[in-house]
């Protein structure tokens, strides 16, 4: 028999899935703790090892690859001209790209703002500004300012089409490597993500992966194929839309609840205009990730409770109410801490409801009504409309070790406000097998076998 | 169906009162009321004009209307004598009946009529006034303008009813504002009580009448939302009120095939069969030149005339003085119109046979289907949105406050296509928007024809507006483009901030906004503003459309283009000066 390694090189736990290409099958899966310390491919090694003893016949490895988030992820910084626009439109591709967005900034560059670069200290700056054929002279001065300030990161160019050579020769210049890509916001209202995302992904592989000295085998870089969320982001859009031109599930939200972060990804078939309702200046892209940095389990757990007091408060016997904020903070402490007690797990599934109510929240657009003091009312859908999405998927450490995933996705997609755009009816699933990173891996080489993975691995379980 | 996520109650005061309360206040009113019979009803033998119209249909013959008000009332009682003196001594039937065009002061309450400033035509001061409007000749009134809609409307119904006047409009005349009346609760509670009072009289034959041009569908691009809207007004008034509803309509359409579909479409959705109380000859296809307007009254007469003897509607056709478009028309002026409508009665049954009903009624059914879907759209997509769809004051506030533009794109009967300006394909589209196309073209071609294309070719020009008015906006583009410029459509609806944000992004040469929601002066300075705060205060500012800004103190708008003009921002007046204007900042040319 021959398996796949699927590999994903988290900050604590490096994950292993062997999969059966062929039948998109899961045979069997493991972890281990994932060592900064020493190499990040011992951690690889152990966990690879126990993943092929638990299987009862020798496997035959064809091919491992890894996604990778050890070492601080993917860090980009997002540079337009416009705060909700072009700057706006730079920093969703790099979040849609996996990263970290350490910095935004907008306008002309001045000190401060370079200050607050540096001490992003991100390892790919995405340059945007202007449409294109539009703005010139202020994107060139901020590459000047940029260029003669120096960066330690590598550059991708994704401003004004007709600017955007002159604008990378002025890094080069300074010895600053920079790639060209296509405009992020060719147009007012157009945004154009994925070739600037792909930019972005490339110089990850090729430079910033192996550069971050997490091993010293020359496997590890090449194993690495895309940031964990990205390929998270990836197993996404495959469900939703199939592999090549065989139609997917339909539109699919996944929310990822983990210790930092709430992540929330979403793809929707292009969605039409609706006569009287207007989009917003910048319209959301139909693959959207979102990350929510002050939700999660533990490093986010104090962002939880000050977002859901209330809701978490009555909740709570009167005694654990005085004590929400102190559960948040030791949380905070120890990211690698399992609960212990049951009253401990049922804190622990209130937070991740919480995180998936927010997130959902913070992810889904909502429609926007208001009155102008002369003439008539201005309906906006800001944000995208997920109200049809068919399918929620829950994934992270409380939906594959937990019990009771489906309630806390339930419970969570139950708070949506009134007005909010987030999905109305769909069915749940959750993630058991942490399959979904692994799959958006394996999409990279065999989309098909990647779709029956999902589609085994996720949604067989919900039918059963 | 439109499903609106949206919470529209947000539209109404949160202490609105219940509507359903006003109509039943209105409709106790009914045993005060004392009724005379005016001088028609009396020498027809009919309890109100409801039975005269029943009677015509039943027997085939045909009734007219006319529009009549003479800058007072004493010189408007003493036309209406020469009008009917004038019919009899032609040997014509006189008309059947008027609508009176009443001075605006009549919208307000009686005791707030004398402190507003006076305005063209009658207004009615004494109960000898309003007895006289139905005793004077035998020709049956509707209290049509500024009766019913504003914040007078109770005490209009009362004095109306009071000598014997059976229809009573105009409800689509509620989406209007009166002078020193801001207050749209008090206005709305008003025409609900006024409308539960017609009620109590809905056996007797008493109409609310509504006249759709004077409402929304006057700018709507489709005639199926005419059709759709006059559902709501129906539902509003029958459903919810209990009064009989009569459609009336016409004014804005000079196509004689379209008009009878929508006549025919307007009657089948109108399961009592009221009659209309009148419809309206075409206003849009006059000149000044007044002898060739008598093509345009002939054959808008004859077949509105046609329809309603075919179908037996029991309509009134109104035949427009050929100088209506350049001034008030004199009495004789209407008496003349009056006399050629009788006399193209003649000819209804010989032209009937060879005009293609089959098309025409094809075209009907088009319209109610789609009418239809706006009305299901309309009560769906509101009832969706929090709005209380069986209490009349929600309904009807909330669709006065979402406009006309936001009504029609939203529950419009045509499939999304964002090729159109309200962002769906109209069922039909109407005569109003077909003549904007075609000065679209005229001007093109006047530009085209200047020779002048390369003159500001690649000049980038941001073209926006303050408000929904989206044909002015689609001129200027379509205008723009046509000498070449690289257009940026900045769409409309938009805030200066903006504006300022898609320049900085965008390197707009020029910003060219129109306006026409009285904010100008507001507007061009916080643009100016926002552009100095952006260091972009080099970019040339042109603003054009209705250049005048609502003020306190001053009833009308005032005009505000020296101020715009004092802030630097130019006011080039029509599309052909502004082009020169960019020619000569450019440096090609000299502007004439």
């Amino acid at each position: 028999m021959s398996a796949f390694v699927l590999a994903d090189f988290g900050s604590t736990f490096t994950k292993v899935r062997l999969v059966d290409r062929a039948e998109g099958r899961l045979l069997a899966r493991a972890e281990a703790p994932t060592t900064v310390g020493t190499d990040l491919m011992d951690g690889y090694a152990e966990a690879l090892a126990a993943a092929r003893s638990g299987l009862d016949e020798a496997v035959e490895i064809e091919a491992e690859i890894a996604a990778s988030s050890a070492g601080g992820g993917l860090r980009v910084a997002a540079i337009g001209l416009v705060a909700d626009l072009t700057a706006a439109a730079a920093r969703q591709t790099a979040l849609n790209a996996g990263a970290r967005v350490g910095a935004v900034l907008a306008g002309e560059l001045d000190a401060e703002q370079l200050t607050r670069l540096d001490a992003a200290a991100p390892e790919i700056v995405l340059f945007a500004g202007g449409t294109d054929g539009g703005q010139r002279e202020l994107v060139l001065a901020n590459a000047r300012r940029l260029a003669g300030h120096g960066l330690a990161a590598r550059v991708v160019v994704a401003c004004n089409a007709a600017i955007a050579e002159e604008v990378a020769a002025l890094f080069e210049a300074a010895g600053i490597a920079a790639t060209v890509a296509a405009n992020v916001m060719p147009a007012l209202g157009q945004l154009e993500i994925e070739p600037a995302r792909a930019a972005i992904s490339a110089a990850f592989l090729e430079h910033v992966i192996g550069g971050k000295g997490l091993s010293a085998s020359p496997e590890f870089a090449r194993m690495v194929r895309m940031p964990t969320p990205e390929a998270v982001l990836t197993a996404t859009r495959l469900l939703s839309r199939g592999p090549g031109q065989r139609g997917g599930v339909g539109d699919v939200l996944v929310v990822d609840v983990g210790g930092a972060t709430t992540d929330v990804h979403s793809d929707r078939a292009a969605q039409p205009a609706t006569p009287g309702i207007e989009e917003p200046l910048l319209p959301a892209p139909p693959t959207l990730r979102t990350v929510e940095g002050d939700l999660g389990l533990r490093a986010g757990a104090p962002g939880v409770v000050a977002a859901d007091r209330g809701w978490l408060a009555q909740r709570l016997q009167g005694g654990e109410e005085a004590e929400l904020d102190r559960a948040g903070a030791d949380r905070a402490k120890r990211p690698a801490w399992v609960p212990e007690s049951v009253a401990d797990a049922h804190f622990d599934r209130l937070l991740a409801t919480a995180c998936v109510a927010h997130g959902l929240d913070r992810h889904c657009g909502t429609m926007l009504l208001s009155r102008s003091a002369k003439g008539p009312p201005t309906l906006v859908r800001a944000g995208p409309d997920l109200r049809e999405v068919s399918r929620v998927i829950g994934t992270g450490g409380v939906f594959a070790h937990g019990e009771g995933g489906e309630e806390v996705l339930r419970d969570g997609l139950e708070r949506r406000s009134p007005r909010s755009l987030s999905p109305r009816e769909p069915e749940i699933a959750i993630d058991r097998g942490y399959i979904l990173a692994a799959a958006g891996l394996l999409a990279s080489i065999d989309p098909e076998a990647a779709f029956r993975l999902l589609q085994r691995e996720v949604f067989d379980c919900v039918q059963a | 169906m439109t499903d609106l996520d949206v919470d529209l109650g947000a539209l109404l005061p949160s202490d609105l009162p219940d509507g359903r309360e006003a109509v039943a206040e209105g409709r106790a009113l009914a045993a005060g009321v004392e009724r005379a019979r005016s001088l028609f009803c009396e020498a027809n033998g009919v309890a109100a004009e409801r039975e005269w119209r029943e009677r015509a249909r039943t027997e085939g013959f045909a009734c007219t209307c006319m529009n009549i008000g003479l800058a007072t009332w004493a010189d408007t009682r003493e036309a209406l004598g020469r009008i009917h003196e004038d019919a009899l001594s032609r040997g014509v039937r006189p008309p059947d009946r008027f609508n009176l065009i009443a001075e605006r002061r009549m919208g307000l309450p009686k005791d707030k009529r004398a402190q507003a400033p006076q305005e063209t035509g009658p207004a009615l001061w004494s109960e000898q006034d309003w007895w006289d409007l139905a005793h004077t000749v035998p020709i049956q009134p509707e209290a049509a303008d500024n009766m019913i809609g504003g914040p007078g409307s109770l005490d209009n119904a009362l004095d109306a009813l009071r000598v014997g006047i059976t229809h009573i409009g105009v409800l689509s005349q509620y989406t209007w504002r009166w002078p020193y009346w801001d207050d749209e609760v008090s206005q709305t509670m008003a025409v609900l009580k006024a409308a539960g009072l017609l009620s109590a009289f809905k056996a007797e034959g008493v109409c609310f009448d509504s006249y759709l041009e004077d409402g929304y569908p006057g700018v709507f691009h489709d005639y199926a939302n005419y059709v759709g809207w006059a559902m709501l007004e129906r539902y509003v008034s029958e459903e919810l009120v209990g009064a009989a509803y009569s459609c009336s309509w016409g004014g804005l359409t000079q196509d004689p095939v379209v008009k009878s579909a929508v006549t025919l479409a307007l009657h089948a959705v109108n399961p009592d069969a009221v009659p209309a109380g009148f419809v309206q000859g075409d206003t849009i296809g006059n000149t000044p030149d007044l002898d060739s307007n008598l093509a345009v009254l002939s054959t808008d007469v004859l077949f509105m005339k046609l329809v309603d003897s075919r179908y037996r509607l029991g309509g009134a056709p109104i035949a427009v003085p050929v100088t209506e478009t350049e001034r008030i028309p004199s009495w004789d002026e209407v008496a003349t119109v009056q006399t050629i409508s009788r006399r193209l009665e003649e000819y209804v049954p010989l032209v009937d046979p060879v005009v293609d009903w089959g098309r025409i009624e094809r075209l009907r059914d088009q319209l109610v289907a789609g009418g239809r879907r706006f009305f299901t759209a309309a009560i769906e997509g509101l009832g969706s949105a929090g709005i209380d769809v069986h209490d009349p004051a929600q309904l009807l506030l909330v669709l006065k406050r979402l406009g006309s533009s936001r009504c029609e794109e939203l529950f419009g009967a045509g499939a999304p296509d964002e090729g159109f300006p309200r962002g769906r394909r109209p069922v039909l589209q109407t005569d109003l928007v077909k003549s904007t196309m075609a000065e679209r073209e005229r001007l093109l071609a006047e530009l085209r024809g200047r020779g002048q294309e390369d003159a500001i070719r690649g000049m980038k020009v941001l073209v926006t507006s303050t408000d929904v008015h989206e044909f002015a906006e689609f001129l200027l583009t379509s205008a723009l483009a046509a000498v070449g410029t690289e257009v940026i459509d900045f769409g409309i609806n938009r805030d200066p901030e903006d504006i300022v944000k898609a320049v900085i992004e965008t390197d707009a040469d020029a910003v060219v906004v129109t306006t026409h929601n009285g904010v100008a002066r507001s507007f061009g300075q916080r643009l100016i503003g926002a552009l100095g705060q952006a260091q972009a205060r080099q970019v040339p500012v042109f603003m054009g459309g209705v250049l005048n800004e609502d003020v306190d103190g001053s009833e009308i708008p005032i005009d505000v283009r020296a101020d715009l003009n004092a802030s630097g921002i130019e006011t080039p007046g029509t599309i052909d000066r502004l082009v020169d204007t960019l020619i000569a900042r450019r440096g090609g040319g000299v502007p004439a």
